[in-house]
């Protein structure tokens, strides 16, 4: 390869005056001539700017000068005569292959964070939470379920210490070294239903009208709800509640990362996608924990399906499970039937009675 | 163009020639060894994306240093291949070492770090760290602002930055009112343990009254203090931003140029009234837009709503649902607007303020950015940045930035070939990284 010959001006760091010189290489030296300027300048002193498609192409000089090419195409042969090897990233970020690699690679990390990094990262987390934090983080969700969607229960005395006294046996059992998380158990009345829930710090809720609802399954009743506090006391156990703020956050995190300045919304997006994928693996775990406290008690799981069953022959609204909580009938549209079937027929509770009837049958 | 530049005005304008499809090579290679590093390949990223930016930046102006060349840009026949007709100007350098911004970089991240943790562990420790950022803020520009002028060069010679120390904490001691205040409204919540300090008033007449409420005087007073650092903060910030833009656009340095400021604070109080209108009619606009919405399509979002709950599809759900609803869509519809109108609009409105009153006898700068044209922008790096998860992020960068360059314009007092040079100084890379973690915006 001739190492050519090209226009250049100069400038001597000094004063913003161009000087117009020729260039050319010399042995090791690059060789500028001009008027009033005759320089043989060791190539090793020189830092030559990284190759831009269009930017300005600049050379650094040892004395503080600066080269500024007229003609582009000339000094990039010019600088490859000099041989100079460009820096990794910057051969890599000129091939297109390269450049098709780093997103493969960077979009497999992303799934990565996404699929693994955020699950453990937010285990890892709560794991340093105090127990206190916890429970403190659980009383203020239960203060402002309160305010809004729950009431004083209403169900006799006695059905609720039997009902706390069957699961406590159970729970007994199932941890026999009495190794059990710490649980409190509330009955509530509710607006929203029949259902169950538990909080961070070992707070878990039944609502009245799901102890009335499952009375219509009659000796199979109580099982179910031990069945049912028991798949509550998984979520205990595993910290659910806890792991789905750290997740959140940490998906937020990550999204503020990778999308910067649209970081806000897309935050909360995928905070709220990621959610639901993570809650289902909850739900999962929390079904195995139940299954293993129901053996434990001598209950059989099928009592579980059963329970998915009967939620799923619910009628619709506007009949007998509405009227019953006789709340603010307030001449407004009952509520739709809509939800109730998207909620029953939610290919997950299929799944779930598939599961509990697999335990049932399956001697461990 | 009217520059204000003395003896025969010598204009120039900006013209921007990077590319989204380079740059995003760019930034994918440095985002892949950036992570591979965990980080400590950062110096090196930012610098290469400093330099593409710089160098992709030209100063065009009138070409008139050469001996026996009458003709203006004769000197520069079209050089650049498969690039826009030739540049009759010099593109910008950026000259900083990456490895003499490692140590800032280690500094800055870890400080960085402490401050965020640390303000979410305890009032106190957040009060500290707030005072501690307020009190090095100054410095912190200071040292950015002239760490980056001194590596910044045009024409082979180097810009700097005039600005002292003691300016720049006179400057910005506006600052300690809201800071202050802050701090003291912490220093007076009762430190009750077990204070139910969350809960609203609302409480006390409910079955969850929680007995041991400190009197309402105990909390009255610091919530006061907290409401008038609130307060405060916000009545300060156009003459604090006054205060910062001319503290800046004063102390620019060019050789022996030297860049002046002048605006009243009248601009700056119509400014910020301009703004807060465009913020309440946006605001406004939401509000109406979520309502329409909740009209339209809310019966269908209540009913179709995939709540986790069973319903007992009794109506009283739904009736507290509504406002939540309403509220949800407002909220949403706000932050949407907010993004692709109010913040356009604070960008346009303060680089076109702050920079054509950057004029003096040496130097006149001019900035004409069209806010239409930035909200339309905006809005469309927003979708495609979304539709591309993230990918579109580079292609983003190199469109705002052409749009807000090729707003400026200017003039010089004479032809800058005649410019010369002061000496060369070195300056410490702390506060350039320091300025980009904490996000105080140096640099055009």
């Amino acid at each position: 390869m001739t190492a050519p010959e090209l226009l250049a001006d100069f400038f001597d760091g000094r004063s913003a005056r161009a000087h117009r010189v020729r260039i050319r290489l010399d042995g090791g030296r690059l060789h500028l001539q001009g008027e009033s300027i005759d320089r043989h300048v060791p190539l090793e002193g020189i830092v030559w700017s990284e190759y831009q498609r269009r930017g300005s192409r600049q050379a650094e000089l040892p004395d503080g000068a600066t080269l500024i090419p007229l003609e582009a195409d000339a000094w990039d042969t010019l600088v490859r005569a000099v041989g100079r090897r460009e820096a990794l990233a910057v051969r890599a970020s000129r091939s297109w292959v390269a450049t098709l690699v780093a997103v493969a690679v960077i979009a497999a990390v992303g799934i990565g964070v996404w699929l693994w990094g955020i699950p453990l990262a937010a285990t890892a987390a709560v794991r340093l939470v105090p127990a206190a934090v916890e429970q403190r983080i659980g009383d203020e969700v239960m203060a402002s379920l309160r305010e809004g969607m729950l009431g004083p229960t209403r169900l006799p005395e006695h059905d609720r210490e039997r009902i706390t006294a069957a699961f406590r046996d159970a729970v007994g059992r199932a941890f026999p070294g009495g190794d059990a998380p710490a649980w409190q158990l509330e009955f509530q009345r509710s607006r929203i239903g029949p259902n169950a829930f538990a909080l961070p710090g070992g707070r878990m809720v039944m609502t009245d009208e799901l102890v009335e609802f499952v009375a219509r399954a009659g000796p199979d009743a109580e099982a179910m709800l031990v069945g049912v506090l028991a798949h509550e006391l998984g979520h205990v156990r595993f910290r659910h509640g806890m792991r789905g703020v750290a997740q959140a956050t940490l998906s937020s995190l990550a999204a503020a990362l990778a999308f910067g300045d649209v970081s806000s919304l897309v935050a909360v997006a995928p905070a709220l996608l990621l959610q639901q994928g993570y809650s289902r693996d909850f739900e999962r775990e929390a079904d195995v924990e139940s299954v293993r406290i129901l053996r434990a008690a001598g209950i059989s799981p099928a009592v579980m399906a059963s329970f998915f069953e009967l939620l799923a022959q619910r009628p619709a609204a506007g009949s007998a499970a509405g009227a019953e909580t006789g709340e603010a009938g307030s001449g407004r549209r009952r509520g739709s039937s809509a939800l109730d079937i998207a909620f029953s027929s939610h290919p997950a509770d299929a799944e779930r009675i598939r599961f509990f009837r697999a335990a049932a049958q399956s001697p461990h | 163009m009217r520059p204000e530049a003395g003896g025969q005005p010598w204009p120039f304008r900006i013209r921007f020639s990077g590319s989204g499809a380079e740059y995003f090579r760019i930034w994918i290679v440095n985002l892949l060894l950036t992570l591979v590093t965990i980080g400590l390949y950062y110096p090196w990223a930012r610098v290469r994306r400093l330099r593409y930016f710089y160098a992709n930046t030209w100063v065009e102006h009138q070409a008139g240093g050469y001996p026996g060349n009458g003709q203006p840009g004769a000197g520069y026949p079209g050089s650049m291949p498969g690039g826009p007709p030739a540049p009759e100007g010099f593109a910008l350098d950026f000259h900083a070492r990456p490895k003499q911004m490692l140590t800032g970089t280690v500094v800055m991240g870890l400080a960085f770090v402490v401050y965020s943790i640390g303000s979410q562990v305890s009032p106190v420790l957040a009060t500290v760290l707030a005072l501690t950022v307020g009190l090095l803020t100054p410095l912190v520009v200071r040292a950015a602002l002239r760490f980056r002028l001194a590596n910044t060069s045009w024409r082979g010679l180097r810009f700097g930055f005039a600005g002292s120390l003691w300016d720049a904490y006179r400057v910005y001691w506006p600052i300690a009112i809201p800071l202050l205040l802050f701090a003291a409204s912490m220093a007076l919540v009762p430190a009750t343990p077990g204070a139910p300090d969350v809960e609203p008033a609302g409480a006390l007449d409910g079955e969850s009254g929680a007995p041991g409420w400190p009197g309402l005087a105990s909390i009255g007073l610091p919530l006061l203090l907290f409401g008038a650092s609130a307060v405060s903060g916000y009545l300060i910030l156009p003459w604090l931003w006054l205060r910062v833009a001319r503290y800046r656009h004063s102390h620019y340095v060019y050789g022996s140029l030297r860049s002046g400021f002048k605006l009243g604070f009248g601009a700056v109080f119509r400014m910020q009234m301009r703004i807060a209108l465009v913020a309440l009619l946006v605001a406004l606009a939401a509000a109406a837009g979520g309502g329409v919405l909740l009209w339209l399509v809310g019966d269908a979002l209540l009913a179709g709503a995939s709540l986790p709950l069973p319903s007992t599809g009794d109506g009283a759900s739904e009736v507290a649902l509504r406002p939540m609803l309403f509220f949800a869509i407002f909220a949403g519809l706000l932050f949407l607007l907010s993004r692709w109108i109010v913040l356009p609009y604070i960008t346009a409105q303060q680089q076109n303020i702050a920079w054509s009153a950057t004029r003096g006898p040496d130097l006149a700068f001019r900035s004409e950015l069209a806010f239409r044209r930035l909200a339309w922008l905006t809005v469309r790096n927003w979708f495609l940045t979304l539709l591309t998860l993230g990918f579109y992020r580079p292609f983003a960068d190199v469109a705002v930035a052409r749009l807000r360059l090729e707003a400026v314009s200017g003039a010089f007092r004479e032809d800058p070939a005649l410019v010369i040079g002061r000496e060369r100084e070195r300056r410490s890379a702390m506060g350039d990284i320091g300025s980009d973690l904490f996000d105080l915006g140096v640099g055009l």
